[in-house]
């Protein structure tokens, strides 16, 4: 399996936007998998655990991706300080999808981890 | 909340009119939350322009980004048809009497202009239809009513004109 980490512009130096942006599906899913939300409640949490580089609008469109893809649902709830919100959480396809997506991700960190010699560190 | 916040929640609306209504309901409510938190000074670094929040809304949620339609070949067209039929436009708003004749045909194709044109065009054709529509109305007032003439004609013409202006600005504006 090949695996493509985007570069900046400067040769070989890691983009972290580029590789968050790419990660992005699978924090929204793990971000909700345990835990109810709405959208910019998700922003927040996303920048709070260091995704402060992803535009806000990629958030929103995430979202709504991977509502129309089946793997959240959603629920009206009333607010009380505006309109309803729309208020997201995972399903079991979403479960079953964040599963894959982790064991993808070990794979990569594991072969980051071997080509830069840090496994046993 | 503040002037520019709600000007850029409004034109993200705009941008995302086309986008099912409860999802752009529920992205606007998230977004207006966001609004109230962000200082306006800050609002450009924080979330870009509202065509930049939308296009990359769109991106991300795998949505078709609808062409610019200032750059298409169609709206060139209609650009150029729409400046080389200005001054007959003009020419008529100034007939002696070709208003009459001419005006409502030429009303209308001022409103289908209007709707193609490029946003210079657009206000030009926005501004003669008005000024035609109220000369129209006090002609005929003028002209044809016999108890309606004079100040009171000159006055309806102008509350024509302001309401003609208003609908063609209504539904001429960006969407």
């Amino acid at each position: 399996m090949h695996y493509v980490v985007p570069v900046s512009v400067h040769e070989g130096e890691v983009d972290p936007t580029q590789v968050l942006k790419g990660l992005l599906d699978t924090a929204v899913l793990g971000a909700l998998r345990d835990n109810r939300t709405y959208g910019y409640d998700l922003v927040r949490q996303l920048r709070e655990h260091g995704f402060a580089e992803i535009a806000d609008a990629s958030v929103y469109g995430t979202l709504r991706r991977l509502y129309r893809a089946g793997l959240l649902t959603s629920e009206i709830v009333d607010s009380d300080t505006g309109p309803p919100r729309k208020y997201y959480s995972v399903n079991e396809a979403g479960a079953a999808q964040l599963e894959r997506s982790m064991k993808t991700w070990e794979e990569i960190t594991h072969t980051m981890d071997r080509i830069l010699g840090r496994e046993d560190r | 909340m503040p002037g520019t916040s709600a000007a850029y929640l409004d034109r993200v609306a705009r941008l995302l009119a086309d986008v099912e209504e409860e999802e752009r309901v529920s992205l606007l409510a998230d977004l207006a939350d966001e609004l109230r938190e962000i200082p306006e000074s800050e609002l450009a670094e924080r979330l870009g322009s509202p065509e930049e929040f939308a296009l990359e809304y769109r991106r991300s949620a795998g949505l078709e980004t609808p062409p610019e339609p200032d750059r298409t070949v169609a709206s060139m067209i209609a650009a150029v048809i729409s400046a080389l039929a200005l001054p007959f436009g003009v020419l008529v708003l100034f007939s002696f009497g070709g208003q009459l004749v001419f005006g409502p045909f030429v009303l209308a194709i001022e409103w289908i202009l209007a709707r193609i044109s490029p946003r210079p065009l657009r206000l030009a054709w926005s501004f003669l239809g008005a000024a035609l529509a109220g000369e129209i109305i006090y002609l005929v007032l003028d002209i044809h009513v016999r108890r309606i003439d004079g100040f009171p004609a000159v006055v309806i013409g102008l509350v024509v004109a302001a309401v003609t202006a208003l609908l063609f600005f209504r539904t001429t504006s960006d969407q």
